[in-house]
């Protein structure tokens, strides 16, 4: 069954917070660091800051079908041919972005916690982590993450808190770094930092408030949002730019620097064991929606009996890019940069459609009722 | 190989990717969904409305129907106020997301009144077996022996039928002591169509078969395996009594195998009336009291009886029944499948010839333990007594903490062959019926020869077999059964076992001692965190030692690392190696501590400290540091005050240690992941495990932080109690001026009103302040 479970509204926005935060843990800094230069806490909130006004344009398709997911949606506006084309973009995205991010972060994992075991090895139990949380659905993975979320939290705080000593806030200027119309450039282009957003628009029949669906999609961005920056401020007072853009994972080597005493110091691990958890829920997020877009294509009446075949593609894609300098741009210029005409232009299509649909539908009424 | 068939089976289904939420699961859900996204799919699995008293069974719970429960439990005017605030959706009638009233749902819409508090809502189904079609009842022949299919002869009488359920309406609840009585009433009462007619219109044998329910529980099948399991399914009759005491005797003595039981003891008898009337009593030896036989029935029935000439059989019967015995429990029973129940049971059953109904009388008492102190829930300020292996005692001892009325003990039988009884407690108008529902029709749904203890009930009705956390709450504390009975939870009993069921249980509550609400609440909260830090110490300290020492010895400081490094020089294994030998080395002490006989038990600790402590570091088995992480993790595991929780962190110790020796804090970090996936997974009676934190709902201020008692205002959400205000908003009225009357020291309980969180705001604020109290 494809909507079994119930989500509630907590566990929603926690889910997409995770979702749309973790990737601060990985590469994420250090591509808004290479746009956004000594203001590159500023692109994150331009960033969300759009792709907030695109969930909007989601919320209100999805408002107007209800108990339909995004995909479903499509093939009802826009017939099955295109209503396919655009899930198979959303795939596209949510697929891309889950393998990039599994890649960084066994990446990650294995420069921080195990250099030398092989990184196929590190793949592999994420994959099959991975593909445990999905087996056990989305229900468990949202009260994961709500179970989980006072980690991030702390987390977040603590390294911000426990960084300050290192950091020199004169790095923060020039203030608006390459320049107002720069920042805003690059954070519209790329608004896709928040497509996880669409997340929302998949599970949307399992939400137990589906009338809150665009608070809780809001709620999430702007929390996102606040993290994000927060953290990347931090990141460019403790690295200065240029280094803070040289640096493959900031947030790691900002946690490298904590010291507070001889005896709290090299506590990097310690928060690599969170961020593995982070991890490890983002990636459960991004394969079951990714999965679930896959099922609904499909018209499958159950998700799980594809989880292998995903699960193999996915592990043999992750390793397409050659290093992790080429996968960081992958994400960044390709999946980050095009990714927004999926998940936030295609729904302003569709949603324009549907007007135009009922506008029509509403006029042959009136001409019926004329005759 | 049964159990290799279910892991066969579990394997199976995984691999074929079964939802591991399979549909016809319990849910006891939290939360009501939106009615606009899915009302469709809750429309097509709301049940019918089913008639007061009608099967609890027969509403199988699919998730669906409970959506449709919960929200017509989060709504209704006709009820005070939804139980989830801000869920109403719609003014108007109670209704379910199916769009019925919520009566659908198993709650009424207007609830009557009681004097004690509760608002009782219509008769609660009762538990009736063999409503639903059942396989062919097993029947065992033995060589030399007669088949007796007590089950298959019955036809009672009507009489016996009103004057037991007269009596028993009589008394506002069944006492412990009439439980066995009660329950053969209802297993009468349930037998199906010859049944019907003669009991009335109310009767809850009449009420509609089930589908969906069990099949025949086995829950009156007869005394015996040859009974077979299933009672009440189709054709099963139990015949009647003869009017001849010779027939019935000798039946009777088939049955038992009299002259092979030598505790089987048959008393005949003359009633010296004129001529005198032959009479007998048929009772188990040990099982009943002696005084109570000879001085309550024998002597007044053979001395002291003077009754006039020429009587009729059944005048006699009912003189006898009237005037004669003393005994404070008498019935009448007018087939041998009940005369059986009973005296296995340990009453003593009177026949009197020409009569076709034996009088029951209650005569049990057997050797028992009295009440002692709790053994596994210690605690040093609080109630010094535990459960013992007495059903009735334990019930006594629930009731004794609890005194209102609306406390119910029914009773169900469980096993074929141990037949034992088991209580289901819960309080009526609180508890949520379809919980109580659930528990029965799990317990109901047992087929098992013998059940002997809770610890095998559990297996039998736990929702996950197969996950390692249990998903009951074991306790022999009957403060503390209480206790959560009074939140809304049902407790199970089982005759024989000093340990009682608490369903459903959360992770939470698995971490909670009794003790925690003895004390003033920053002690408790104290208590509560300390154990957090336990839990955490018991499954991950070992763990995150061989992480360090194997994969970062960076994180550990420099003066630590050189001195754990100087005393593992001489150890020739490796840390992991080292790890488990001494966890091993451990679970082995501990092992034999237990089973040591007690005279020896002090010897253990000596070998165990000398072995552990000294020998093992001079012999440079192992380094010092890992004797004292094994000791922490030792105490961390006992300080969880549920045994069966610190088991289940004993044994998942030893896969984060295979983990970290593998894979170190990436290894520990993926155990926890998907350690906590499969807890948020689990359910415990359709209630989520990591409830109310996962999903989220208001907990009432008693979770990982302990309240002060005074504020923990609300029962916890996630039970959906018909009632969630536990005590009004301010419990220290005493505070406000002129907030009590001090005439009245114990001012009388006050009917609860139906007061949902949906208005609680108002409700609370309003009236809160005016004096309610709790009920």
């Amino acid at each position: 069954m494809l909507e079994e479970g119930r989500i509630g509204t907590n566990e929603a926005i926690a889910a997409t917070v995770y979702f749309l935060s973790s990737k601060l843990f990985i590469s994420f800094p250090q591509q808004m660091a290479t746009v956004g230069l000594t203001a590159a806490w500023m692109v994150p909130i331009i960033s969300f800051g759009t792709g907030a006004l695109g969930f909007l344009i989601i919320a209100a398709l999805l408002k107007r079908y209800p108990r339909m997911s995004i995909v479903e949606i499509g093939e009802e506006v826009a017939g099955p041919v295109l209503g396919g084309l655009a899930a198979l973009g959303y795939l596209a995205f949510f697929f891309a972005a889950t393998i990039l991010v599994m890649r960084e972060f066994s990446e990650t994992v294995g420069t921080a916690l195990l250099p030398r075991t092989p990184l196929s090895v590190i793949t592999a139990i994420f994959v099959l982590v991975t593909l445990v949380a999905v087996f056990l659905g989305a229900e468990a993975l949202t009260r994961a993450a709500f179970l989980a979320a006072p980690l991030i939290v702390v987390t977040l705080v603590f390294l911000n808190i426990l960084s300050l000593p290192q950091a020199n806030f004169d790095a923060m200027f020039p203030l608006f770094g390459p320049g107002l119309g720069k920042l805003v450039y690059h954070g519209v282009l790329h608004s896709a930092v928040a497509g996880e957003v669409m997340f929302l628009g998949v599970i949307a029949p399992q939400l137990r408030d589906g009338q809150k669906l665009r608070m809780m999609g809001l709620v999430s961005i702007a929390m996102t949002a606040v993290f994000t920056s927060v953290s990347l401020l931090v990141f460019v007072t403790v690295f200065p730019y240029p280094l803070c853009a040289h640096i493959p994972y900031p947030g790691y080597e900002t946690s490298t620097l904590i010291y507070v005493g001889r005896f709290f110091q090299r506590v990097e691990v310690a928060f690599v064991f969170l961020w593995v958890i982070s991890g490890c829920i983002e990636l459960g997020l991004g394969a079951y929606t990714s999965t679930m877009i896959l099922a609904r294509m499909l018209k499958l009446p159950v998700y799980r009996p594809i989880l292998p075949a995903v699960a193999i593609i996915g592990y043999t894609l992750a390793f397409v890019p050659p290093d992790v300098p080429t996968s960081t741009r992958l994400d960044f210029e390709l999946v980050r940069t095009f990714g927004g005409i999926a998940v936030f232009v295609v729904p302003a299509l569709l949603l324009l459609v549907a007007q135009v649909k009922e506008a029509r539908k509403a006029e042959g009424r009136g001409r019926t009722r004329g005759a | 190989m049964g159990f290799l068939r279910d892991v066969l089976n579990e394997i199976v289904s995984l691999l074929s990717f079964e939802s591991p939420a399979r549909e016809e699961e319990f849910v006891l859900d939290t939360q009501p969904k939106l009615p606009g996204l899915t009302s469709d799919v809750a429309q097509a699995g709301v049940p019918e409305p089913s008639a007061p008293g009608g099967p609890a069974r027969g509403q199988a719970q699919t998730r669906n129907q409970s959506q449709g429960q919960s929200q017509s439990q989060g709504q209704g005017q006709g009820q005070g106020q939804s139980l989830n605030e801000g869920r109403s959706q719609q003014p108007g009638p109670a209704r379910s997301c199916s769009g019925r009233p919520s009566a659908a749902a198993g709650l009424p819409e207007v609830l009557p009144r009681t004097p004690y508090g509760f608002v009782r809502p219509r008769k609660m189904s009762t538990v009736k077996v063999g409503a639903g079609p059942t396989p062919r009842r097993p029947t065992i022949s033995r060589p030399g022996t007669a088949r007796h299919e007590i089950s298959d002869e019955i036809s009672p009488l009507p009489r016996g039928g009103k004057d037991s359920r007269a009596r028993q309406q009589n008394v506002p609840h069944r006492s412990t002591q009439q439980q066995g009585q009660g329950q053969e009433q209802e297993q009468e009462q349930s037998l199906g169509p010859e049944a019907g007619p003669a009991r009335g219109s109310g009767d809850e044998g009449a009420g509609p078969k089930s589908p969906g329910g069990p099949a025949g529980t086995g829950q009156g099948g007869g005394s015996a395996p040859r009974l077979g399991g299933g009672q009440g399914q189709k054709g099963d009759e139990v015949k009647p009594l003869a009017e001849s005491l010779q027939a019935n005797l000798d039946a009777l003595k088939q049955i038992l195998h009299y002259g092979l039981n030598s505790d089987v003891i048959v008393r005949e008898f003359d009633i010296p009336t004129t001529p005198p009337t032959k009479a007998a009593i048929v009772f188990m030896e040990g099982l009943s009291s002696k005084d109570i036989i000879n001085l309550a029935i024998l002597q007044p029935l053979m001395l002291i009886s003077n009754l006039d000439r020429d009587l009729r059989a059944a005048d006699v019967l009912e003189i006898v029944e009237r005037r004669l015995l003393p005994g404070n429990q008498v019935s009448r029973k007018d087939n041998l499948r009940g005369i059986v129940e009973g005296v296995i049971s340990g009453t003593t059953s009177l026949f009197i010839e020409g009569c076709s109904t034996a009088l029951e009388i209650e005569t049990k008492s057997w050797e028992h333990r009295g009440v002692s102190q709790p053994t596994a829930e210690m605690v040093v300020h609080g109630p010094q007594e535990a459960f013992n292996e007495t059903l009735k005692n334990n019930v006594a001892l629930v009731r004794r903490r609890m005194r209102t009325p609306d406390l119910v003990s029914e009773v169900l039988k469980v096993g074929t062959l141990s037949r034992v009884d088991c209580a289901v407690l819960y309080v009526e108008g609180l508890t949520n019926p379809k919980l109580v529902a659930e528990v029965k029709r799990r317990i109901n749904g047992i087929r098992a020869d013998q059940i002997q203890d809770t610890g095998v009930l559990e297996q039998f009705i736990e929702d996950r077999p197969f996950v390692l956390v249990p998903q009951t709450l074991s306790t022999e504390r009957p403060d503390r059964m209480a206790a959560f009975l009074s939140e809304g939870h049902v407790g199970i009993l089982l005759d024989g076992s000093p340990f009682g069921l608490v369903v459903p249980a959360t992770f939470w509550s698995l971490l909670h001692a009794a003790e925690d609400h003895f004390l003033r609440w920053p002690f408790g909260t104290f208590l509560r965190l300390v154990r957090m830090v336990a839990l955490v110490v018991a499954l991950l300290l070992p763990a995150v030692y061989i992480a360090m020492t194997n994969f970062h010895p960076e994180m550990i400081p420099t003066d630590l690392l050189l001195a754990i490094a100087a005393t593992r020089e001489r150890v020739p294994f490796p840390t992991a190696i080292e790890v488990l030998i001494m966890e091993v080395s451990f679970e082995l002490i501990r092992e034999a501590g237990i089973r040591v006989p007690g005279v020896i038990g002090p010897t253990l600790g000596i070998v165990g400290a000398l072995i552990l402590g000294q020998a093992a570091v001079a012999a440079s088995i192992v380094s010092p540091i890992l004797v004292i992480i094994v000791a922490l993790t030792a105490l961390g595991s006992f300080a969880i005050p549920n045994f069966n929780m610190a088991f289940a962190a004993r044994i998942t110790r030893f896969v984060y240690i295979l983990f970290a020796a593998a894979f170190g804090f990436y290894g520990i970090a993926v155990g926890v992941f998907i350690q906590m996936m499969i807890y948020v997974s689990t359910r415990s009676f359709g209630v989520p495990f990591m409830s109310p934190i996962a999903p989220f709902a208001q907990s009432g201020g008693d979770l990982v932080l302990r309240y002060p008692s005074w504020s923990m205002e609300l029962r916890p959400a996630f039970l959906q109690t018909q009632h969630r205000e536990r005590q009004p908003e301010v419990g220290r009225k005493w505070t406000q001026s002129g907030g009590v009357d001090t005439s009245s020291p114990s001012p009388p309980a006050q009917p609860q009103q139906g007061v949902g969180a949906g208005s609680e705001g108002k409700t609370r604020s309003s009236q809160g302040k005016g004096g309610r109290r709790r009920a």
